[in-house]
């Protein structure tokens, strides 16, 4: 697979912003003409999770996996005046600007958890240009848990380097006790995604937990898939997921986890190109 | 990420036939390319880089396998492999011709690069440069690089913490966890059938220890700059360096073990500034 993932910046204002793509193949049917497909990732994991995917995507678009900014290699987002941290408008207005820097047009969005609220705003704000919406394990947070969540400082909290060491195995617990079933070079990967992201890896997290997601969602135009599996952490707020956005398709993969990508790319870049090209 | 002192520097990747290669750069000028040791990452030199920017464009290169440049398949072997890397990183940045400054497995790397593309290379800078071949240096590679196999408890990830001096009083914690993060990214029993108990840390070290580099140091042209730490033990061979080199001049800069930029960035600047800059060279 060497040299088939390209990995490139993007130069913003503000700092640089990195993404995973795979480039149409010279002389490919339609090659350079293909929609984007963008790929927002869960907090705190970056692009390197759709690694496997995006060659199995090539063939119907030119995919891109971003990581976002503060997580993977994407520099940190700067607080906005008036000294706030962005909140999902501001993440979802940087996916245009990503967007029409790679050329514009319509695209294909997809989000996984924080990255499917994040594209649940990014498709509001620009209806027409969505062709098709794909929400991997969309969390439905109701206003108590929000708030719960953000007071919270065990889970939203920094987690910043100690001297001995103590905060590698606080990183190492917090992944083991979220994802039991994970071998230990697995947890290994996760923590090196908390380190890449730094000691308040948790900023994405605190943009959703402050983000107004019905809003969001009756604003929404595009056709939406949502995907869910039944291992996944995730999986509770399928049901409600639904509720909130009843004209959409669904699809619940048996047993998968939230790591479907990786770990079964064919069974999940298949369900992709189903839905999307169709539309 | 993203301190404001080193906003000016540019992360990037080039794409050669082995895949991607991470790089960071800075400032305008004549190219120097920076080559860093085993096993940290084009972004350890974001602290001192800048204090050449002035007058170079810096580049620093993450060796392909380590960091985030793309592992090759299959593993690679040899210096010459590792060389040749580099000229894929000129070629996708347009650069035909540049000052290398290599340090400890770097150094070897740049060696070869001068010895087999004459052509691209400036002048040379070799840190702490040292011949690995004999199997008794051989060795203390492969305890160093021991890979380190993951516990269920994480229990590994504190060893490789102390390996990188966390528990050291007075660390600076944040360059610490830069140096970690390399560390594990590499920690990988991948290219075990070929590293051995190294894992794929090895690679550079594995290179490096099976040649020869007496064989190599005659053969470079480019006007060349040997330094060793006053405090490095690879600094017994200082003077057959200078003495082996076509066109060379030493310095025994003043360092705690081997001497390398980040230990003493000003000192490294004003030298490597000094020799890239003078007409008599």
């Amino acid at each position: 697979m060497a040299g088939m993932v390209r990995r490139r910046y993007l130069d913003l204002p503000w700092g640089q912003v990195h993404y995973r793509t795979v480039d149409a193949s010279p002389g490919a049917p339609g090659g350079g003409d293909l929609p984007l497909l963008l790929m927002l990732h869960q907090t705190p994991l970056d692009s390197s999770h759709y690694e496997r995917v995006l060659p199995l995507l090539a063939g119907f678009s030119r995919p891109v996996a971003v990581d976002a900014p503060g997580y993977g290699l994407s520099d940190r987002p700067p607080l906005l005046r008036g000294g706030d941290e962005w909140g999902v408008a501001d993440y979802a207005r940087l996916t245009w600007e990503i967007v029409e820097a790679l050329g514009g047009g319509r695209i294909y969005l997809f989000g996984r958890a924080t990255g499917s609220v994040l594209a649940v705003e990014a498709a509001a704000q620009q209806p027409g240009r969505v062709r098709a919406l794909v929400l991997h394990g969309l969390p439905v947070y109701d206003e108590a848990t929000k708030e719960d969540r953000l007071a919270d400082r065990e889970f939203g909290g920094p987690i910043p380097p100690a001297p001995g060491g103590a905060h590698l195995e606080r990183l190492w617990r917090r992944v083991l006790g979220q994802y039991p079933y994970l071998l230990p070079e697995e947890v290994e990967w996760h923590v090196e995604r908390y380190l890449q992201a730094g000691p308040d890896f948790a900023l994405g997290y605190r943009a959703i937990w402050r983000y107004d997601l019905a809003a969001g969602a009756a604003r929404l135009e595009s056709p939406v898939l949502l995907l869910g599996g039944t291992r996944d952490r995730v999986y509770g707020w399928f049901a409600d997921a639904r509720r909130l956005l009843p004209r959409a398709e669904w699809e619940s993969f048996d047993d998968a986890t939230d790591f479907i990508a990786a770990d079964d790319p064919e069974r999940f870049a298949g369900s992709l190109t189903r839905f999307f090209t169709a539309h | 990420m993203g301190e404001t002192a080193v906003t000016q520097i540019r992360r990037g990747f080039v794409h050669g036939p082995d895949g991607n290669i991470e790089y960071m750069e800075v400032g305008s000028g004549p190219p120097l390319i920076l080559l860093h040791g085993t096993p940290m990452s084009a972004m350890s030199y974001r602290h001192v880089a800048p204090l050449l920017g002035d007058a170079f464009r810096v580049v620093a290169m993450t060796t392909v396998g380590y960091g985030q440049s793309d592992r090759p398949d299959p593993p690679y072997t040899t210096l010459e492999q590792f060389a040749r890397s580099v000229t894929w990183l000129m070629d996708g940045l347009g650069i035909e011709r540049a000052h290398v400054d290599g340090n400890r497995t770097g150094s070897e790397f740049a060696a070869m690069l001068a010895a087999e593309y004459p052509e691209r290379v400036d002048r040379l800078i070799l840190e702490e440069i040292f011949n690995w071949s004999p199997p008794h240096r051989r060795e203390a590679h492969e305890r160093l690089h021991r890979y380190i196999e993951p516990r269920p408890d994480g229990g590994h990830l504190l060893e490789l913490w102390r390996k990188v001096g966390g528990d050291r009083p007075g660390a600076d914690l944040g360059r610490v966890s830069e140096h970690f993060l390399d560390n594990l990214i590499v920690n990988s029993s991948e290219g075990a059938d070929v590293y051995g108990g190294m894992g794929w840390e090895g690679a550079g070290p594995y290179a490096m220890t099976r040649h020869d580099i007496w064989e190599t140091i005659p053969r470079i042209e480019a006007p060349t700059l040997v330094i060793h730490g006053t405090g490095s033990q690879l600094g017994r061979s200082h003077e057959k360096f200078v003495a082996t080199l076509r066109r060379a001049r030493g310095a025994r800069l003043p360092s705690e073990g081997n001497f390398y930029a980040q230990q003493a960035p000003e000192l490294w600047a004003r030298e490597v500034r000094a020799f890239l800059t003078d007409p008599d060279v």
